[in-house]
């Protein structure tokens, strides 16, 4: 099996940098497959924490504001699948990683599955839904190492919007059904 | 005797070589100078786009030495806008399209921006280009299916970049707005607080007419506390009878930024003299005025902005839609307003549209201004309607008329002939939706 190690540098990335410039590549490595769990659980965490503390709590709950694909012309708050995009373009100004959200039901098409890798994994997906699919590819001449994780409904926020929506391709989710996936792709040249 | 100079040289018996030679340092002579001089366009190989003509003199605003027209060349100029790039370059980076790229380079602005050569809208790809990547849009979608090859953005229904106007959650939100809102109004602009009284004071040998003096007093300028020195004074070089556009911009220095940015300042910002109206390509008056800077539509005494918003622009445009302003509906909003007043929120100038005022300033200094980027509402209609139109009318109403050319040339005079096929495609999918709702019940 195909084994690449990736500098510990992009675990300094993920910890904000508290490593500090020049760790070098004599210094100790770490998987691909360790390194992209570590972006995910980041992922994963940051999209929970906002759907659920900020999303659900001030429009569903205090109903203080909304949340809306048009955050900025009606003042109110990007929806949690846009705020995962931005964070997403942020990040690959750094270059380096990328990350993105994919799923066969998605309102806006351009985010359903289109790759061999993200066809293949979404088929492994619908059988273990708790274990990411991983593979190693190759996009535009360069080679990438990605990874596709399960997208839960965390919050109960994410369950209305996508069953309320005129474009949304399916209606009936529930609390915790798999919605959709998040890639990440780690470059290896 | 047209020969005469070919037979005194055949006569003169002057080595082939140095002919050569002669003739060849005249010509790098001849070309040096006019590179270096006013002649430059005759270096530009075919005709230059609508957006770029009044400055290609200025190859170096594109171009840099050796290495083409960088995209860094391009983005000095048309920075990302606010509103997030549907294909912004940095997207094709990521892998999940990295295969578009080998259809369209859509990392670099040339590739459908090419320049020098006839472009329809700015675009040299054909107005087919979208499916080169999206091919499958037609037979995907069946409400997409009677619909050409090259329809996507000529319906006016999507725009490469900026689709924030034209998103379905954008329509939707306002698809069965009224054709005039209940109070249709303008921002009002940000008056700047006033520094205290002034004084006319100047030189005795710099002494203006009385008028002057008295337009000055009447003026905001006068109110907000401007003095002569204010405008006059100048560093390391005292009081001088001719104040230039750089003292303006000591005070309004987005008006003076934003004016460069757009058609009418842009040879400011390559270096080049001030724009003079007939260089344009729109039709434009013989006696327009020679120059264009911040004098020529505001009068720095009597600071009329009334003039400024329609008389100054009609002085030099002479095309129709600018002949049909004043007697077009819009036209007929200003002639209502009061003269020496302040127009109302609701009366509607040149200056509306074109010049539109806008929220400018940061966090701290949030206040609206006059945006001076002449041409920033015209780059497409969706984005006059969502930024200036929509203060008035409702979306469908505003969409439909801006689509409609022979509307736009007559000033808005008639309802436009059909409604936008975006308004229509929402309005198709709200019924759908509610037909669902009904089967479902």
């Amino acid at each position: 099996m195909r084994r690449k190690k990736i500098i510990l540098g992009l675990g300094a990335l993920l910890a904000g940098g508290a490593c500090g410039r020049g760790s070098g590549s004599a210094g100790p490595t770490l998987s691909p497959e360790t390194a992209a769990d570590y972006v995910h659980a980041v992922i994963a965490a940051d999209r929970a924490t906002y759907a659920e503390e900020v999303v659900h709590r001030l429009q569903d709950v205090e109903k203080v504001i909304k949340s809306s694909e048009q955050f900025r012309e009606e003042k109110g708050l990007p929806l949690p699948s846009q705020m995962l995009r931005m964070g997403a373009q942020r990040a690959a100004q750094k270059g380096g990683f990328r990350f993105a959200l994919v799923s066969a039901w998605a309102i806006n098409k351009a985010n359903m599955p289109r790759t061999d890798f993200e066809k293949r994994g979404f088929a492994a997906l619908s059988s273990a839904p708790d274990a990411p699919y991983r593979s190693y590819e190759e996009a535009g001449g360069k080679r990438y190492f990605m990874a596709l994780y399960a997208d839960k409904a965390v919050s109960q926020a994410c369950v209305s919007c996508h069953n309320a929506h005129p474009q949304s391709p399916r209606r009936d989710f529930k609390l915790n059904d798999v919605m959709g996936g998040v890639i990440v792709a780690l470059p290896l040249d | 005797m047209r020969e005469l100079p070919l037979q005194l040289l055949r006569g003169l018996r002057i080595p082939l070589r140095l002919k050569v030679g002669v003739l060849s340092a005249s010509a790098i002579v001849l070309l040096t100078a006019a590179f270096l001089g006013a002649a430059r366009s005759v270096f530009v190989p075919g005709p230059t786009s609508d957006g770029h003509h009044l400055f290609e003199a200025s190859c170096a605003s594109c171009h840099a030495p050796f290495r083409g027209s960088p995209r860094g060349k391009c983005a000095s100029c048309h920075p990302p806008d606010r509103a997030p790039d549907t294909h912004a370059a940095g997207l094709f980076d990521d892998p999940r399209w990295a295969h578009t790229l080998e259809e369209i380079d859509a990392q670099e602005c040339v590739a459908c921006h090419g320049e020098h050569r006839h472009a329809d809208g700015g675009v040299t790809v054909g107005p087919d280009f979208c499916m080169r990547c999206h091919d499958d849009v037609l037979e995907k979608r069946a409400s997409h299916a009677s619909f050409s090859r090259s329809s996507c953005g000529q319906a006016g229904c999507h725009n490469y970049h900026d689709n924030s106007a034209l998103n379905v959650a954008f329509l939707t939100r306002h698809r069965d707005e009224p054709d005039r809102l209940p109070r249709p109004q303008v921002l009002e602009r940000t008056v700047a607080p006033g520094k205290g009284s002034a004084e006319a004071r100047f030189p005795p040998e710099l002494a203006p007419g009385q008028g002057l003096v008295e337009r000055w007093r009447g003026s905001a300028h006068a109110a907000a506390g401007v003095s002569c020195a204010d405008c006059h004074e100048r560093a390391g070089a005292g009081f001088v009878r001719a104040a230039d556009d750089a003292s303006c911009e000591r005070c309004h220095a987005f008006e003076g930024a934003t004016f460069r940015s757009g058609k009418h300042g842009v040879r400011r910002a390559a270096g080049l003299p001030d724009l003079s109206p007939a260089a344009a390509r729109l039709p434009m008056k013989p006696d327009a005025p020679r120059r264009l800077g911040c004098g020529t539509c505001h009068e720095p005494h009597g600071v009329d902005t009334r003039r400024a918003a329609v008389e100054a622009c009609l002085s030099c445009h002479d095309d129709e839609h600018s002949r049909s302003f004043l007697d077009s509906p819009h036209g007929a909003t200003w002639r209502a307003a009061a003269p020496g007043s302040r127009p109302p929120a609701s009366a509607v100038s040149c200056a509306t549209c074109h010049l539109p005022r806008v929220e400018a300033g940061d966090t701290g200094d949030r206040r609206v201004a006059v945006n001076h980027h002449n041409t920033l509402t015209l780059a497409r209609p969706d984005r006059m309607a969502k930024l200036v139109c929509m203060n008035c009318h409702g979306l469908p109403f505003a969409l439909s008329s801006l689509l409609d050319e022979r509307l736009v040339r007559a000033s808005f005079r008639g309802r436009a002939a059909r409604t936008s096929e975006a308004i229509a495609m929402v309005r198709a999918l709200a019924r759908e939706a509610g037909g669902r709702e009904e089967d479902t019940r």
